[in-house]
C-alpha cells in the first residue's frame, strides 16, 4: 500500500464518519470499488466501542505477574534504584541472595539491602513486621521489607566467620563477643523471636560491638507453614531437633550458640569428637549448650547470660565499655538484667492513658500531668497512645458525655473497646512536704499488672522532671529498647515547658482544640506563651491554629518563633515545627512534603503526618489522588480523626468525583464526626448539583458551627457568579463585619478581596480598586496581596499591581504558590495591559504544572481556582488564537470541583463564545453566549460585562 | 531550596538534553524510565491484593514525579516524558506477554495471584502480542495515529496529556484514535479470528 493510497483511505474514512447516512451512501457510490471495500471493512467491526477503551494495564494485570517473578527486575547494579533505595555497591553473596550497600534517599542514610532470589511468602512479610520491632545494639535492625528484599542497618566490619579463619580468639575476646551475642538472644527471645540460623557467618564484628544478622527470619510459634526451605538453618549448625524438623525454640538457638562459642575458642567446628576447653567454667557452659536433649540444655538465654557473666568479673566491665552506653551501666546497677519475663508489649500494642488522680489540693496538677505524660510517651515510635479524639468518640458510643473523667474503670472499658492492650494510670499525692508520683500499666484484658513505677520530688518545680524520669522508666519496662529511648527522649521541660502553670494553660488549649473550638484555644495558647515565652510547641500549635482559621500572617509569626526554638524540643515536635515552617513561612510545598514523608517513615503509626499531606500539600500542588491516598492511610491508622474524611471529600471534589466526596462525608457522619469544614464542602456539593434546598440546609446549620461569616462569603460568591451583585455586596458586607467582630482581620481581608476580584471581572473598575485597597488596609498576608493585586491589575491600576507583585516576590522567594501561580498570573496581566499577549502566554508557561492546583485563595476563600488557565485563555484571545483560547476556557468548565462558585465559572462561557467567534465557529459561539446569558438571566442589568455580552451576542 | 537527589538531577538533565536535541540522551533516559516503571509496577502490584487497581496513568505520573525535578524543566517536557513512559509501558507489557507465552510453552508452571486463578487463560498475552504486531505495522503507515494509540492505550494518558505530548489538537487526537481503532480492529479480526483476539 502506498502512502498516497493510505491517505486517501484515511480522508475518506473521516469524511464518511462525519457525514450523515445519506451523505455517506452518496460518498461511497462515488469512490472506486477497491477503496469502497476498504472503507466497508473498516466500518464493519463497529460499533464495538469497547475495543481498546480500557487501558492495557487494567486488562492484563496477570501479565505483570511476570514482573513479580522476574529475578532480573532486581538484578541490580550500582546506581540502580529500588524504590527510594539507591544501590551503591555489592557487599557480598549469600545462600539466599545478594547483599548490597545502599542509600535511603529520603533520609540520606546508608543501609544494607539483601535481595533474595526468590520471593518471600506473604506470611513472611507479616512476621517481618514483628521482627522489625527488635531494637538492640547487638541486633542488626531491620528497617524495611519488600517482596524479595530486606532493608537493614548497615554494619561495617567483618563477620565472625572471617575472623575465625585466622584462628581461635583469645579468651577475653571470646567472653566479650559471647556476652554480646547472648544479650541479643535475650532481647529477641523476650519478644518471642528465635533466630534459628545462628552461626559465625551471621555475626558481624563492627566498630561498636557485635551485631547478629538475619535475626528472626523464623519465629517461635506453632505456625511452621511460614518457613520455607530457605530458612531451615545451615546444616552444620543445626540442632538435632531441627534436623528432625521438630519445632524449634529458644533452646535451639542456645545449641547454635554453643557451637559458635566452641568455634571461637578452638578455631574449629565442633565435630563428633570435641576438643577439651579450658577454663572449666567455659567448658561446662559449652557442654550444656550442646546437649542433644533440649531439656538438658540451659533453658533460657538469660540463664546463659548469668553463667557467662560469672566466668570472669572482667567480662561485665568489658561488655559495658564495648557497648559504651552509660544508660546501660546505670540500668545494670539497678537490675536491668532481670530474669523474669519482661512486660511483653510489642510495637503493635496501643495504650490508653487514664486521667491522673490528683490527691494533692493544688489544682495546677489537674490534667497537666496527663498532658505531660502524653508528650513524653508520644515521643516514642514504639508506643502508641489512643488519641484523645478517638477517646471522645468511644465515649460517645459508650453513651457517656464528652469530657467524662477517665477513671480506671472507664479507661479499661475504652481499652477493651478499642482493642488496646494496656491502661496507664497514675496519681500524684502529697506526702509531708514531698510529692509522690506513681504510675502503673495494666493489661486491660486480664488485669495483670505489667509495670509499676514511683518517683518522688522535693519541690513542686521538680515534679515535671520527675514525671520525665518516670515516663522514661515506664517506656523501658514496657519493652522499648534502650537505643530507641536514647534516640527519642527529650526531657519534658525541654519538650514543653518547665512551668506547671504554662503547661496547664497549654493543656486547656489542647482540650479546646480537640473540641474544634479555635476561638477558645487561641487565648489559652497565648496565656501559656505569656507565662513561658520559650514554650516552643505552644507557639507552633498556635501558629497552626491561626493559619487554619485564615490568619496566615499571624500564624506565620508564631511559627517563626517556634522555628527559632526548634532545637530543644523532641524529635517529633521538631518535625512538626519544620513542616509548619515550610507551609506557613516559606510556602515551599515540596520541602514540606519531604518533611512529612520522613515523619511518616519514622513514626509509621502516626496518623498525623499522612493526614497533613492530605490536607494542604496535596491540595496546593494539585496532587489530588495523592491527597485521597494519604487521607485513607490516616483514616486506617486512626478512624476517629475527622480531618481525613474531609480530605477525601475535598480532594474528590477537586477531581469532580462528587459521589465519592459525599460518601466520605457520610462515613464521617456514621462515626458521628463533624467539623465546620464539612459544612462548607456539603454546601458546595449541593451547589454543584444545583440543589438549592441542600444549600439552604447548610446555611441554616451555620450558626451552630460558628461558620456564619464563612457561609455568608460563599453565598456572596454564588450570587456574584450569576451576576446578582447588589445582593452579593450585602452578603459580603455581612461576612466582613462578622469576621472583623471576631478579630479576624485577615479573613475579613480575604472576603474583601473576593469582592474586589469579582467587581474587577465584571468591569466595575472603580469599585474593584476601592475594595482592593480596603482589603490591603486590613491585612497584608500573601493571599490578600495577590488577590488585591489581581483585582487592581484587571481594573487598570497596573502600577499598583506591579508594586504588590514585587513585594510578593521579595517576601516569598520559595513559596510554591507565589512562584508558580501568583507571580506568573500577575506578570501575564501586566503583559496584557501592555498589549503583549504572546508575552503573557510565555509568562504563564511556568504555571502549567500547577494549573490544576488549589492556590491559597481557593483554599481559604474558595475563589481563584484555575486563574492561570483563565488568564492564559484571555491572552490567547487577545492574540487572536481562538482555538487555543477555547481550549483554556473549556478547561475551566471541565473542573467545576476546583472552580466552585468563582465567577470565572460563568464568565468562561462568555469567553468561550468570544473564542469561537475569533476561530470562526459561529454556531458554537452562539451556544456559548446563550449559556452565559442563561446563567445571568437574573443579573443586575447595569453590570458592564453583561452589557458587553448582550451587545456582542446581538451582532452574531 | 529543596534537596534533589543525584539521580533525579541526572535524569532531569537527560530530559533537558534530549529536548535540546541530544539523541544519545534519549537512550539513557528511556532505560531509566523502563527500570523505574517496572520497579514501581511491582510495588503497586504488591498492593494489588489490598484492593488498589493498578492504573497506567497513575504509574506514569508517579514515575515522572520521582524521576524528574519538575521545577527545573519547561512545562512541555512533561508531555514528552509521558510519551516515553507510555512507550515503555508498552514494552514492559509486551515483554511480559512474550515471556509468559514462552513459559507456557515450556511447561513451566505459571505463578498466579490466588484471586486470579480463574483467569489462567492464554488470551491476554496473545491479544497483547497481536495488538503490538498490528500496531507496529500500522505505525509504518500512520506513525502519528499509532503514537496516539500507544499513549492512550498503553500509557493511559488523557486527551490533554496526549495533546501536550504530541502537540496536536484534540480534534486530531479523536480522529486519529477513531481511525486507528477501526484499522486495528480489522487487522486483529483477520489475524486471530473474530472475538477471542479482540478481548482488549
Amino acid at each position: 500500500m502506498t502512502p498516497e493510497r493510505f491517505c486517501q483511505i484515511e480522508e475518506l474514512y473521516h469524511a464518511a464518519r462525519e457525514a450523515t447516512a445519506g451523505e455517506r451512501a452518496a460518498l461511497l457510490a462515488r469512490t472506486d470499488p477497491e477503496l469502497r471495500r476498504e472503507l466497508e471493512s473498516l466500518f464493519e467491526g463497529r460499533p464495538d466501542d469497547e475495543f481498546l477503551e480500557r487501558p492495557a494495564l487494567r486488562n492484563a494485570p496477570e501479565l505483570l505477574q511476570e514482573l513479580l517473578d522476574d529475578p532480573t527486575v532486581t538484578a541490580v547494579a550500582a546506581g540502580a534504584c529500588l524504590g527510594p533505595y539507591r544501590i551503591e555497591s555489592k557487599l557480598g553473596e549469600g545462600g539466599m541472595g545478594d547483599v548490597f550497600r545502599a542509600t535511603d534517599t529520603r533520609l540520606g542514610r546508608a543501609i544494607a539491602i539483601k535481595i533474595t532470589r526468590e520471593q518471600f511468602s506473604a506470611g513472611f512479610e507479616r512476621e517481618a513486621r514483628a521482627i522489625s520491632a527488635l531494637n538492640h545494639p547487638n541486633i542488626c535492625t531491620l528497617h524495611d521489607v519488600g517482596p524479595n528484599y530486606l532493608v537493614m542497618e548497615l554494619v561495617q566490619g567483618e563477620t565472625l566467620a572471617d575472623q575465625l579463619k585466622r584462628g581461635p580468639l583469645p579468651i577475653p575476646t571470646v567472653l566479650l563477643y559471647a556476652s554480646q551475642i547472648v544479650a541479643a538472644l535475650v532481647e529477641a527471645h523476650g519478644k518471642g523471636i528465635t533466630h534459628r540460623d545462628l552461626k559465625p557467618g551471621n555475626i558481624m564484628i563492627g566498630k561498636s560491638g557485635v551485631k547478629v544478622l538475619d535475626f528472626g527470619l523464623a519465629r517461635i510459634g506453632l505456625d511452621e507453614t511460614i518457613t520455607s526451605r530457605m530458612f531451615a538453618g545451615t546444616p552444620a549448625y543445626m540442632a538435632p531437633e531441627q534436623r528432625e524438623s521438630k519445632p524449634a525454640d529458644a533452646r535451639t538457638d542456645i545449641y547454635a550458640f554453643g557451637l559458635v562459642l566452641y568455634e571461637m575458642l578452638t578455631g574449629a567446628r565442633a565435630g563428633p569428637q570435641r576438643k577439651r576447653i579450658r577454663p572449666r567454667k567455659l567448658r561446662t557452659i559449652v557442654d550444656r549448650c550442646l546437649e542433644k536433649d533440649p531439656g538438658r540444655r540451659w533453658q533460657s538465654a538469660a540463664e546463659l547470660q548469668q553463667q557467662l557473666a560469672a566466668v570472669s568479673v572482667v567480662s561485665r566491665g568489658a561488655y559495658l565499655a564495648a557497648s559504651g552506653m552509660a544508660i546501660l551501666a546505670l540500668a545494670a546497677a539497678t537490675g536491668y538484667f532481670f530474669l523474669h519475663r519482661p512486660a511483653g508489649l510489642t510495637a503493635k500494642d496501643t495504650i490508653v492513658l487514664a486521667d491522673f488522680e490528683n490527691k494533692t489540693r493544688d489544682p495546677v496538677f489537674d490534667q497537666t500531668l496527663r498532658q505531660g505524660l502524653a508528650v513524653q510517651l508520644e515521643q516514642s515510635p514504639f508506643l502508641t497512645l489512643v488519641s484523645d479524639q478517638r477517646i471522645q468518640q468511644v465515649l460517645l458510643f459508650m453513651t457517656r458525655p464528652p469530657g467524662t473523667r477517665l477513671t480506671s474503670e472507664v479507661s479499661r472499658e475504652i481499652c477493651e473497646r478499642t482493642g488496646s492492650t494496656a491502661v496507664l494510670e497514675g496519681s500524684i499525692a502529697g506526702l509531708g512536704n514531698q510529692y509522690v508520683l506513681w504510675l502503673r500499666a495494666r493489661n486491660c484484658r486480664n488485669g495483670e499488672v505489667l509495670a509499676e513505677e514511683q518517683a518522688q520530688s522535693e519541690k513542686k518545680e521538680e515534679v515535671l522532671k520527675a514525671l520525665s524520669g518516670i515516663a522514661l522508666r515506664m517506656r523501658t519496662r514496657l519493652g522499648e529498647s534502650l537505643t530507641s529511648i536514647q534516640e527519642h527522649s527529650t526531657p519534658l521541660e525541654q519538650a514543653t515547658t518547665s512551668s506547671l502553670e504554662a503547661l496547664k494553660a497549654y493543656t486547656a488549649a489542647k482540650v479546646a482544640m480537640n473540641a474544634h473550638s479555635g476561638p477558645a484555644a487561641v487565648p489559652r495558647f497565648r496565656q501559656a506563651i505569656a507565662i513561658d515565652p520559650e514554650f516552643a510547641i505552644a507557639h507552633a500549635e498556635l501558629g497552626f491554629m491561626l493559619w487554619n482559621m485564615g490568619q496566615t500572617d499571624l500564624g506565620a509569626q508564631e511559627v517563626r518563633i517556634a522555628y527559632g526554638l526548634r532545637d530543644r524540643v523532641s524529635d517529633r515536635e521538631r518535625r512538626y515545627i519544620l513542616m509548619l515552617y515550610d507551609r506557613e513561612v516559606t510556602g515551599n510545598l515540596q520541602k514540606e512534603l519531604h518533611t512529612l514523608e520522613s515523619w511518616a517513615q519514622t513514626y509509621p503509626r502516626d496518623a498525623y503526618a499522612p493526614g497533613i499531606i492530605a490536607g494542604w500539600v496535596a491540595f496546593g500542588t494539585g496532587q489530588y489522588e495523592r491527597g485521597i491516598q494519604a487521607s485513607e492511610v490516616a483514616m486506617r491508622l486512626d478512624p476517629d480523626l475527622p480531618f481525613p474524611y474531609g480530605g477525601v471529600a475535598v480532594h474528590s471534589l477537586a477531581l469532580d468525583r462528587f459521589t465519592q466526596a459525599a460518601e466520605a462525608l457520610q462515613r464521617a457522619a456514621a462515626r458521628k464526626l463533624e467539623i465546620p469544614e464539612f459544612l462548607v464542602t456539603r454546601y458546595y456539593l449541593a451547589f454543584l448539583k444545583g440543589d438549592q434546598a441542600g444549600m439552604d440546609r447548610e446555611i441554616a446549620r451555620a450558626p451552630e458551627e460558628h461558620a456564619q461569616d464563612w457561609i455568608s462569603s460563599h453565598q456572596a460568591l454564588v450570587l456574584a457568579r450569576s451576576g446578582r451583585m447588589r445582593q452579593a455586596r450585602t452578603m459580603w458586607e455581612h461576612a466582613i463585619a462578622l469576621a472583623q467582630q471576631a478579630g479576624n482581620n485577615e479573613t475579613a481581608a480575604i472576603y474583601t478581596c473576593a469582592e474586589a476580584v469579582c467587581e474587577a471581572h465584571f468591569g466595575n473598575y472603580r469599585a474593584a480598586k476601592e475594595r482592593a485597597r480596603a482589603a490591603l488596609a486590613l491585612a497584608k498576608g500573601r493571599d490578600v496581596e495577590y488577590a488585591a493585586a489581581f483585582a487592581l491589575a484587571l481594573a487598570g491600576d497596573s502600577l499598583g499591581a506591579q508594586k504588590l507583585a514585587a513585594d510578593l516576590e521579595k517576601r516569598f522567594p520559595e513559596d510554591t504558590a507565589v512562584q508558580f501561580e501568583y507571580l506568573p498570573t500577575l506578570h501575564a496581566l501586566s503583559a496584557l495591559a501592555h498589549q503583549a499577549p504572546t508575552d503573557a502566554v510565555e509568562r504563564l508557561q511556568r504555571a502549567v504544572p500547577f494549573d490544576l492546583a488549589t492556590p491559597g485563595t481557593a483554599f481559604f476563600g474558595k475563589f481563584g481556582g484555575l486563574y492561570t488557565v483563565y488568564i492564559r485563555g484571555e491572552a490567547y484571545l487577545a492574540a487572536g488564537r481562538g482555538q487555543e483560547a477555547a481550549t483554556e476556557f473549556q478547561k475551566i468548565l471541565n473542573h467545576r470541583g476546583i472552580v466552585l462558585a468563582d465567577p470565572t465559572g460563568a464568565l468562561a462561557h462568555l469567553q468561550l463564545g468570544r473564542a469561537y467567534v475569533v476561530s470562526g465557529d459561529t454556531l458554537r459561539a452562539k451556544g456559548a453566549y446563550q449559556d452565559f446569558l442563561a446563567l445571568w438571566k437574573n443579573a443586575d442589568p447595569d453590570i458592564t460585562v453583561l452589557k458587553q455580552a448582550i451587545a456582542e451576542y446581538a451582532k452574531l | 531550596m529543596q534537596s534533589i537527589d543525584a539521580r533525579t538531577a541526572e535524569i532531569t538533565n537527560l530530559l533537558r538534553a534530549w529536548r535540546g536535541g541530544d539523541e544519545g540522551a534519549l537512550a539513557l533516559l528511556t532505560g531509566h524510565v523502563y527500570a523505574e516503571l517496572r520497579v514501581m509496577a511491582r510495588r503497586c502490584l504488591k498492593n494489588e491484593a489490598q484492593g488498589n487497581t493498578l492504573q497506567a496513568t497513575a504509574l506514569v505520573h508517579e514515575v515522572y514525579i520521582r524521576l524528574v525535578d519538575v521545577t527545573s524543566v519547561e512545562w512541555q517536557a512533561r508531555g514528552q516524558f509521558f510519551a516515553i513512559a507510555a512507550q515503555m509501558m508498552r514494552r514492559i507489557l509486551v515483554d511480559a506477554a512474550r515471556k509468559r507465552g514462552s513459559r507456557r510453552r515450556d511447561g513451566v508452571p505459571l505463578k498466579v495471584n490466588l484471586d486470579e486463578a480463574a483467569l489462567l487463560s492464554p488470551v491476554a498475552e496473545r491479544s497483547i502480542l497481536a495488538l503490538d504486531d498490528a500496531l507496529t505495522t500500522f505505525s509504518q503507515m500512520a506513525p502519528r495515529q499509532a503514537k496516539v494509540v500507544e499513549l492512550r492505550y498503553f500509557g493511559g494518558l488523557t486527551e490533554e496529556e496526549i495533546e501536550a505530548a504530541l502537540s496536536i489538537s484534540p480534534r486530531t487526537i479523536r480522529r486519529d484514535w477513531d481511525f486507528a481503532k477501526s484499522w486495528l480492529m480489522r487487522e486483529l479480526d483477520h489475524t486471530t479470528g473474530k472475538s477471542p483476539g479482540r478481548q482488549l
